[in-house]
C-alpha cells in the first residue's frame, strides 16, 4: 500500500483520465456532443483540484517535512 | 486486422502498462513518468475516436501543465525512495479482495449487457468549431462559472502556500 501522498494524488488524475476516457468513448459511441463537453470540465476541475492540492502537500511538507499520509492523522485524535 | 485495431491494441497496452507503473514503482519521479506515457496513450485514444480538440487539451493541460507541476513538487521535495514502510497483511487482503469483486461486477455488468453495434461512420463533432459552437451557446454558464473556480483556485494555492512568518516567530518563543 502506498502511503505517499503525491503517488495518492497521481492516482487521482489517473482515475479522473478512465472517467474522461470512458465518456469519450460513449460520446462516439452515440455520436454526441455533450460527453465532450463533460470531459473539458472534468479537465478544469480536475487542474484546478491539482493546484491547491499540491500547494497543500507542499505547506504539509514545510511543517513536518514529510508527505507520509500517516503522519497526518492527528486529526484523529 | 486493419490499422486501426492495430493502433488501438497497442495504445491500450501502452497505456495500461504504464498506469500499473504509476502505481508500482517505488521511486516517485518515475511514477510521474510512467503518468506522463499514460496521458500520451490517452490522447492516442481520443484521435482514434475523432475528439482531436479533447486529444490536444489532454496534452497541453495535462502532460505539459500537470505533470511539470508534479514533477517541480517532487523535486523540490527532494524525496527519496527508499524509506515507505509497508502496510500491514490485514490491509493489504482487504484492499485484493474489494478490487476482485469489484472487477467481478463489472465483468458480470459487461457480460449481461446488450452488445450494440457501433456506426462507423465518419463524425466531425470533436472539431473545434463544433465543440465551441456548443461551449459557447449551451454552455456559457458553465465555462464562465469555471472561470471564477480557476480563480479561487489560484487565490487559494497562493494563500496555501504563502510562507507566514509571525507563525514562525510564535512558534520560536
Amino acid at each position: 500500500m502506498r502511503r505517499n501522498a503525491i503517488i495518492i494524488f497521481m492516482c487521482i488524475e489517473l482515475m479522473l483520465n478512465s472517467v474522461n476516457l470512458l465518456l469519450v468513448s460513449f460520446s462516439r459511441f452515440y455520436n454526441d456532443i455533450n460527453a465532450q463537453l463533460f470531459v473539458f470540465f472534468i479537465m478544469v476541475v480536475a487542474a484546478a483540484e491539482v493546484a491547491v492540492g499540491l500547494a497543500v502537500i507542499v505547506m504539509m511538507y514545510r511543517k513536518v517535512h514529510s508527505v507520509d499520509i500517516n503522519i497526518l492523522n492527528r486529526l484523529k485524535h | 486486422m486493419d490499422i486501426f485495431d492495430i493502433l488501438f491494441w497497442f495504445l491500450s497496452f501502452v497505456a495500461v502498462g504504464c498506469a500499473l507503473g504509476v502505481i508500482l514503482s517505488r521511486n516517485p519521479i518515475n511514477s510521474v513518468l510512467f503518468l506522463i506515457l499514460t496521458f500520451f496513450a490517452i490522447s492516442g485514444h481520443y484521435i482514434l475516436m475523432n475528439a482531436q480538440f479533447l486529444a490536444i487539451v489532454n496534452i497541453i493541460v495535462y502532460a505539459g501543465a500537470i505533470m511539470v507541476l508534479f514533477l517541480f513538487v517532487i523535486m523540490l521535495m527532494n524525496l527519496n525512495a527508499d524509506v515507505e514502510p509497508q502496510k500491514g497483511r490485514i490491509v493489504q487482503f482487504a484492499g485484493v479482495l474489494s478490487g476482485g469483486v469489484f472487477f467481478l461486477v463489472l465483468l458480470a455488468a459487461t457480460k449481461s449487457a446488450a452488445s450494440q453495434q457501433m456506426v462507423k461512420t465518419p463524425t466531425d463533432i470533436g472539431l473545434i468549431t463544433n465543440l465551441g459552437k456548443v461551449l459557447f451557446t449551451e454552455y456559457v454558464l458553465p465555462f464562465e462559472i469555471s472561470s471564477v473556480l480557476f480563480l479561487s483556485a489560484m487565490i487559494g494555492a497562493i494563500v496555501i502556500g504563502k510562507k507566514e512568518p509571525h507563525l514562525h516567530q510564535t512558534e520560536a518563543r
